[in-house]
């Protein structure tokens, strides 16, 4: 049952107010009326309606600062204002403040339900759009995976081919390259689809609470917990149980998870009825399981049963034709969320950004983009807006090239090829900056040859 | 226009959703409050007892609206609330069975009264939403 919209009508006029209510209600509307706005503001506040006709000179305060107060409580409740014919032009003016419409007096009857229909059609519209647009969770969009490099093609192909299939997948990959996304992308491209995609982090948790956590309790089962717990695995049913860091799973919750995947069977502990669950496996690891399981750490007959196919992500630093694709996606994603117009780098930031060797891989280019993006002040990525908050590019991580440290040599070598390109080759500046003489400076140039190759 | 009008609970984190929800239930004479995360919406069942609740199941934090569902219908914090209808609105098509059996007593689950699995209308909602609290 949907009863009459509610009608505001705020004027101090009282044969406006009853003309208009008489008008509105013979419509079917319920109609009620303030003559000032602090009636108004009462009524607004309390009563929920659908569309407010608002004076533009109230006793009591201007009807501007009303539209704002009512705009600001009420962003989708419309509002028409209502105004004499000599100041039709600040009539036109409330319309970009966010009235939908005006109406100049005297108006016809007809004129105000034309303009009344049309006022809650629109918000009908606008509503029902909200309603529909929404993306309900399981669809709802995840980053994707971004860039062209080759090394990541041959990624995305084998994803395509196995997506459609059934077979768990591992994924191995240093952290911050994406596995969880990889994971979420198959899951995207596979008849699960419109089934949940349920992470269990095997590394958040200890023990007893990761055991609690996948296959969940009965009732009484725990001394604290009274009531029973899904478990993960059961949740997942039907859809793509990720597991993610699998290689920190102990030995005997590796054996019950096997147990799990193989029989298709889950029992809650305390529970004596098994339950039937159909779920795909994905795992990611970023240390090698293989070698794991030739340590007695990993158990055999679940490391074959997960990775029936392996995908490896490369590192960023092997996909470096990516990072330019990466920041803009970032500064774009960054940027629309801190309200910043911030959609390039400027060309100096960026061949920093892709010669920096990334061993926190893409978490920690978004990372830096976007905290980049909070501190940057203009409509473009500068340098200073990553180097000088002393975050991702500091030293420590110029000597960590990965899987091992850098020579001194090495180190100095970027470090001047740094400082020589932020000062854009001035060589007493850069000789200063580095504290040593301008000798010494280009016999280092010469050394590591970074006059040749600052010229390609 | 003397009865109490009767109150719907919105749990969703989408701010947007909730403000659109928020105005079409308050256009059809609900009272209308919401939560932004479940145990927000926890601790509001508990002290507003609404007499409807809209839920989205899939919020971030591990206490989310499936944790949430389950808990209102069998955990004793909510023994008092416990026949509050709750309509889920998340894509959960096809995973009733081994995770809320619908009304699957025979493994003694209890899962939402109702599902949206799919985008609905202003009408569709406030039709659904009649027919639960008609029961």
């Amino acid at each position: 049952m949907r009863i009459g919209s509610r009608i505001l009508i705020v004027d101090d006029e009282e044969a406006v107010r009853d003309s208009m209510s008489q008008v509105l209600a013979k419509e079917g509307y319920e109609p009620r009326s303030a003559a000032n706005s602090r009636d108004a503001a009462a009524l607004f506040a309390g009563d929920a309606c659908e569309l407010v006709f608002l004076d533009l000179r109230l006793p009591d305060e201007d009807g501007l600062a009303v539209l704002r107060r009512m705009k600001e409580m009420s962003p989708e409740t419309p509002i028409i204002m209502i105004t004499g014919f000599a100041s039709i032009e600040s009539a036109v003016e409330t319309v970009k403040l966010g009235a939908f419409d005006y109406l100049a007096k005297p108006f016809t009857p007809e004129e105000l339900r034309v303009v009344t229909r049309k006022a809650l059609d629109s918000r009908a519209m606008r509503l029902e759009n909200i309603l529909l647009h929404r993306e309900l969770r399981a669809h709802r969009q995840y980053d994707r995976i971004i860039g062209r490099s080759k090394a990541l093609q041959n990624v995305l192909d084998l994803v395509a081919r196995v997506a459609p299939t059934d077979t768990a997948v591992l994924i191995t990959g240093e952290s911050g390259t994406g596995k969880e996304l990889t994971a979420r992308e198959i899951h995207r491209l596979s008849p699960r689809r419109d089934s949940l995609f349920v992470t269990v982090a095997c590394d958040a948790l200890s023990d007893p609470l990761l055991e609690d956590e996948l296959l969940g309790h009965a009732e009484g089962a725990l001394p604290r917990a009274r009531e029973m717990k899904y478990g993960r695995l059961e949740l997942a049913a039907g859809g793509t149980l990720f597991l993610d860091d699998a290689s920190r799973l102990s030995l005997p919750l590796q054996s019950k998870l096997f147990r799990a995947l193989q029989d298709k069977e889950v029992t809650r502990p305390g529970d004596p009825h098994p339950l039937h669950v159909d779920v795909r496996a994905i795992a990611a690891a970023s240390v090698n399981l293989a070698q794991a399981v030739n340590q007695g750490a990993f158990r055999e007959d679940l490391f074959y049963r997960l990775s029936v196919v392996s995908i490896h992500l490369p590192p960023l630093r092997d996909r470096k034709d990516d990072i330019p694709l990466l920041v803009e996606h970032f500064l774009q994603k960054y940027g629309r969320k801190a309200g910043k117009n911030i959609s390039v780098a400027s060309p100096r930031t960026m061949l920093a950004l892709t010669e920096y060797d990334w061993p926190g891989n893409i978490r920690e280019l978004e990372n830096t983009i976007e905290r980049a993006v909070v501190l940057a002040r203009g409509d473009v990525l500068e340098l200073e807006d990553i180097m000088s908050h002393g975050i991702s590019m500091g030293i420590p991580a110029l000597a960590w090239a990965g899987d091992k440290f850098k020579t001194l040599a090495d180190i100095e070598k970027t470090y001047i090829k740094t400082v020589l390109r932020d000062q854009e080759g001035n060589k007493s500046r850069t000789a200063a900056i580095l504290g040593i003489e301008r000798k010494t400076l280009w016999s280092k140039i010469k050394r590591y040859r970074l006059e040749e190759k600052e010229n390609t | 226009m003397t009865t109490t009008p009767l109150k719907i609970l919105v749990i969703d984190d989408d701010p947007d959703f909730r403000t659109a929800v928020t105005a079409i239930l308050k256009s059809a004479a609900y009272t209308v409050i919401t939560a932004d995360d479940a145990a927000k919406g926890g601790s509001l069942i508990r002290a507003e007892k609404p007499d409807l609740i809209l839920l989205d199941l899939m919020m971030d934090g591990l206490f989310d609206g499936f944790s949430l569902c389950h808990a209102v219908k069998t955990s004793k914090d909510f023994e008092s609330v416990r026949h509050t209808p709750i309509i889920v609105i998340s894509a959960v098509k096809d995973i009733a069975g081994a995770r809320f059996g619908f009304k699957g007593e025979e493994q003694g689950m209890v899962g939402p009264d109702d599902y949206l699995d799919k985008p609905v209308g202003p009408a569709d909602l406030l039709a659904r939403i009649e027919r639960l609290l008609k029961k």
